[in-house]
C-alpha cells in the first residue's frame, strides 16, 4: 500500500500500488523542460516532476479509493456514498460493536416472554467460567477498592533497578519511586496530591518540598512565566486528578444507572419474533437451535444514541472542556462522529439462535451494502470458549479456546493469520502472551500471585530495546498509607519571587549535580 | 494548503523574521533559499511548531489550533532528531507513537536490513533517510526539511530527491532550505529571504544568476 494525501483535508488515503503504478504510467507521457538543467537527477523522476500539479492530483484523485471523499466529509453519512462495500474485517469490528450495544439493550429490557429467552441466553452464554477470569477477580474487586496501593519494581539489564509505589487513598493520591542506576547516585522521588495542593520531592537533590496550591490564587513568579489562561488550566487538571476515584458503591454511579435507565427505554421499542430453527455444530456436533429475531430500526439506534450523548455531556462534559482548552480534542465531535457511522448503518434484522439456553449464532442482516455478518459460538468447555465471526461467509476473525489439563489457552485469528495466543497454567500461576509483529516471533511470560486481596504479576526479559531485557513485577494490595515528605522546609512554587527561584541554586547538592550532569 | 502569514522573530534586539509569508499547495516542493543565518531554519521550526513565532500565524488545511503541527507536518531538522543508544527499529517505534511501523518507508528508504543496528554506528547518510522515515510515520501531508541533503554523497542526494520528487506526485507538500542548486531547480516555488522577509519566485521565473546576485543585493 502507498500513503497519498487528500488534497483538500491532507488527510492520508492508502491506496494499492497498482493505482499508483497508473498515475505514474499517465505522467510519464508528459514532456519535461528543465532535464538539460539537471545532472544528478534521473530522466526518468524529471519527466515526472514537470507535470503540472494539476494534471497529477486530477488523476491521482480520479484513480483512488473513493472512500477518501467519504472520509472528507465529516458529516455526510452515506448520502450520495458509492455501493461498495466496507472491507470485511471492518464489517467484523462493526458488527461486534453493533453485537454489544444490541446486547445491552436487551440484556435489561423488559417482561415479554421471546425477549427474557434471548435475554437469558446471552446472559447465560457470557457468563465466562475461565480460571484465569476466577482468579483475577479477586484482585478486580480491590482495584476498584478507594484504597489500594500498586508496588512496582523494574529492573533493566546492566543499567539497574526502579522500585515505587502509586498510592491511591480515597482522592489523594502519591506516586514515590527509587532510582538505584548504574553510575548515577541513588535517588529517592515523591509526588502526590491532596485536596489543596501538589507536593514533590527529590530530597538528595535539593532538601525541601516543593509545594505548589492549585485551590488558591498565585502572587508569584511563575505569572511571570505563565499567563493567566494557563495557570488556569493547570490548576483545572490538577483538580480533574484530584477528582478522580474509584468508587465502590455502584448507588454512587448516578451515570451508571441513568444509562440503564435511558438503555431500559428504549428496548421497550424492540419486538421480538419466532424464527425456523438452523443447524450448526456445537462442542463438535450437529444441533439445531431454535431462532428468535428482531428488527432494529436505526432511527432507534440514532435516538439512543443523541440521549447517550447528552446524558455523558451533562456528567462529564464540563472535565472534557477543559481537556479541550488543552489538547485541542473535541469530545462533542468524537460524539457527532460516531452517530455518523450509526446513522450510515440500515435498519438491521437481528436473529438470536438458542441452543440449551445459551447462544449458538448471531446472525446480523445490515442490508445490502453492509452484508452479512455471523457471530458464531462454538462452545468447547462453555459456549464462549470458541467463537468465530464470519461476513458475507467469509470468517474474518476466531478465538480458538480449548482448556486441557492445566493449560487454558486462547488464540485469536484475524483472517486466517494467528494474531496472538494467551496461555495459562492454572497449576503454576503462569501467563504467557505470544504474539508476532511481522518481523518476530514474541514470547512474554507473566507469573501470577493470588493471595486473599493482593495480587502479584511478575512478568521476566521483556525486550525493552535491542539486546536489552528488563523485569517487572507488580503487586496490588488493598489499603494505603500516603507517605511524608522529608524536606526540611516547604518552597510555595505558586508565590515565590524571582529572587527565590534563583537562590534555589545555592541550595542544589552541586556533588549530586556534577554526578548528573553525564546524563546532559 | 500551508499558509503562512506575518512571522515576526527576533532573538533579542537581533530581528530575524519582519513580517515573513508563504504559500504552498498540495504537490508543490518549496525552496526557502537565503545566506546563512538568514532565518530559514527559524522559519522552518515556527512552522513545525518546536519554536514559537513573535507574531504571525500558521495555518494547515484551514485549521490553526495547537494540534496542528503534530498532525500535518514532519519535521527533518539539519540535526537528525535519532536516539543514537537506541536501534533503528526501536527509533521508528519511538516515532509511530506506539502504531505500527509503516513498513512502506523501510524499503523506500532501504532501512529493512537495519532495523537491529544502532543508530550511532549509521553513516550520515543512512542517518538522514531514517530521520525523515522517522518523520513520515504519522502519515503528515507536510514535510519541513532542513538542508535535507547537506553533507550527503551524491548516491544519497539522488536518493532523497528522488523520494521528494515522488511525495509531491502524492499530493504531499515539502518546504525545505537548500543551499544547492539542483534541489532549486526541480522545486515549483522559490522563496528568497531577504532582510527578514520572503520574495516569491514561481517555476518558470526561476533563474540560478539572479538567486545568486540576489544574495549579493541584500549583503551589508
Amino acid at each position: 500500500m502507498s500513503t497519498t494525501y487528500d488534497p483538500m483535508t491532507g488527510e492520508p488515503i492508502e491506496t494499492p500500488d497498482d493505482i499508483k503504478d497508473n498515475v505514474e504510467n499517465k505522467e510519464a507521457s508528459v514532456e519535461n523542460s528543465t532535464d538539460e538543467k539537471v545532472d544528478s537527477v534521473t530522466e526518468a523522476t524529471v519527466n515526472e516532476a514537470n507535470d503540472t500539479v494539476n494534471a497529477s492530483e486530477q488523476s491521482t484523485t480520479d484513480n483512488a479509493s473513493t472512500q477518501s471523499y467519504e472520509q472528507a466529509d465529516d458529516f455526510g453519512g452515506d448520502e450520495g456514498a458509492s455501493d461498495k462495500k466496507a472491507p470485511k474485517i471492518v464489517l467484523g469490528i462493526i458488527a461486534a460493536v453493533a453485537l454489544i450495544a444490541i446486547i445491552c439493550l436487551i440484556i435489561f429490557s423488559g417482561a415479554f416472554s421471546k425477549k427474557k429467552k434471548v435475554e437469558k441466553a446471552c446472559a447465560a452464554t457470557l457468563n465466562i467460567e475461565t480460571q484465569l477470569i476466577k482468579d483475577l477477580k479477586p484482585v478486580l474487586k480491590t482495584m476498584s477498592s478507594d484504597q489500594v496501593t500498586t508496588n512496582y519494581s523494574v529492573s533493566i539489564d546492566d543499567m539497574g533497578d526502579i522500585t515505587g509505589s502509586v498510592i491511591v487513598n480515597g482522592k489523594d493520591k502519591q506516586v514515590t519511586a527509587n532510582i538505584d542506576v548504574d553510575e548515577l547516585p541513588k535517588l529517592t522521588a515523591k509526588v502526590g496530591i491532596d485536596s489543596k495542593t501538589v507536593k514533590a520531592e527529590i530530597p538528595e537533590v535539593i532538601d525541601k518540598v516543593f509545594v505548589y496550591n492549585y485551590k488558591e490564587a498565585k502572587d508569584g513568579y511563575i505569572t511571570d512565566m505563565l499567563d493567566d489562561e494557563d495557570i488556569e488550566s493547570i490548576d483545572k487538571a490538577l483538580q480533574t486528578i484530584y477528582d478522580a476515584q474509584n468508587s465502590a458503591d455502584p448507588d454512587d454511579n448516578k451515570f451508571a444507572i441513568e444509562t440503564a435507565k435511558l438503555i431500559r427505554k428504549y428496548s421497550k421499542e424492540l419486538q421480538f419474533e419466532k424464527e425456523d430453527s438452523k443447524e450448526f455444530k456445537i462442542d463438535g456436533k450437529k444441533v439445531n437451535a431454535k431462532g428468535i429475531s428482531v428488527e432494529v430500526d436505526s432511527d432507534l439506534i440514532v435516538d439512543f444514541w443523541d440521549d447517550f450523548t447528552d446524558l455523558y455531556l451533562e456528567e462529564f462534559g464540563e472535565e472534557f472542556e477543559d481537556i479541550e482548552d488543552m489538547t485541542g480534542e473535541s469530545i462533542k465531535d468524537t460524539f457527532k462522529e460516531v452517530k455518523s457511522e450509526l446513522k450510515s448503518f440500515p435498519d438491521t434484522e437481528i436473529i438470536f439462535y438458542i441452543y440449551k439456553g445459551k447462544l449458538a449464532s448471531i446472525d446480523i442482516d445490515a442490508g445490502k451494502r453492509n452484508g452479512e455478518v455471523e457471530v458464531l459460538f462454538k462452545g468447547g468447555d462453555f459456549r464462549a470458549q470458541n467463537i468465530s465471526i464470519e461476513a458475507d461467509g467469509e470468517e474474518v476473525f476466531e478465538l480458538k479456546g480449548s482448556k486441557k489439563n492445566d493449560k487454558e489457552t486462547y488464540t485469536f485469528v484475524v483472517q486466517d493469520e494467528e494474531v496472538c495466543t494467551l496461555t495459562y497454567n492454572t497449576k503454576k500461576g503462569s501467563l504467557t502472551f505470544e504474539y508476532s509483529d511481522g518481523y518476530d516471533d514474541y514470547e512474554y511470560e507473566a507469573k501470577i500471585e493470588s493471595k486473599g486481596d493482593s495480587f502479584k504479576i511478575i512478568v521476566e526479559d521483556i525486550e525493552v530495546s535491542y539486546d536489552t531485557y528488563a523485569d517487572i513485577e507488580i503487586e496490588i494490595v488493598k489499603g494505603a498509607k500516603i507517605q511524608k515528605y522529608s524536606g526540611s522546609e516547604e518552597f510555595d512554587i505558586g508565590n515565590a519571587d524571582e529572587d527565590e527561584f534563583t537562590e534555589l541554586l545555592d541550595d542544589v547538592d552541586e556533588d549530586i549535580i556534577d554526578e548528573l550532569s553525564y546524563l546532559f | 494548503m500551508v499558509n503562512v502569514s506575518g512571522i515576526y522573530k527576533s532573538y533579542g534586539k537581533n530581528r530575524i523574521l519582519a513580517g515573513a509569508s508563504l504559500t504552498a499547495k498540495p504537490g508543490e516542493l518549496v525552496a526557502l533559499v537565503g545566506k546563512n543565518g538568514c532565518g530559514k531554519s527559524t522559519l522552518l521550526q515556527i512552522m513545525a511548531g518546536t519554536m514559537k513565532a513573535d507574531s504571525g500565524t500558521v495555518s494547515y488545511f484551514g485549521k490553526s489550533d495547537k494540534k496542528i503541527f503534530e498532525k500535518f507536518t514532519g519535521f527533518v531538522p539539519q540535526n537528525d532528531p535519532l536516539l543514537e543508544d537506541l536501534s533503528v527499529y526501536d527509533n521508528l517505534r519511538f516515532w509511530a507513537a506506539g502504531k505500527e511501523t509503516d513498513t512502506e518507508y523501510l524499503k523506500l528508504f532501504e532501512l529493512e536490513d537495519l532495523l537491529k543496528v544502532k543508530v550511532s554506528t549509521l553513516s550520515g547518510g543512512m542517518k538522514r533517510r531514517l530521520s525523515i522515515a522517522c518523520s513520515l510515520e504519522r502519515k503528515p501531508p507536510v514535510m519541513l526539511m532542513d538542508e535535507p541533503s547537506s553533507s550527503l554523497d551524491f548516491y544519497y542526494q539522488d536518493s532523497i530527491r528522488s523520494w521528494m520528487l515522488d511525495f509531491k506526485k502524492r499530493n504531499g507538500i515539502i518546504i525545505f532550505s537548500t543551499h544547492n542548486e539542483t534541489e532549486i531547480m526541480i522545486s515549483d516555488v522559490v522563496y528568497i529571504f531577504d532582510d527578514g522577509i520572503l520574495k516569491r519566485i514561481e517555476k518558470e521565473d526561476i533563474n540560478m544568476d539572479d538567486i545568486r546576485n540576489s544574495f549579493l543585493i541584500s549583503d551589508k
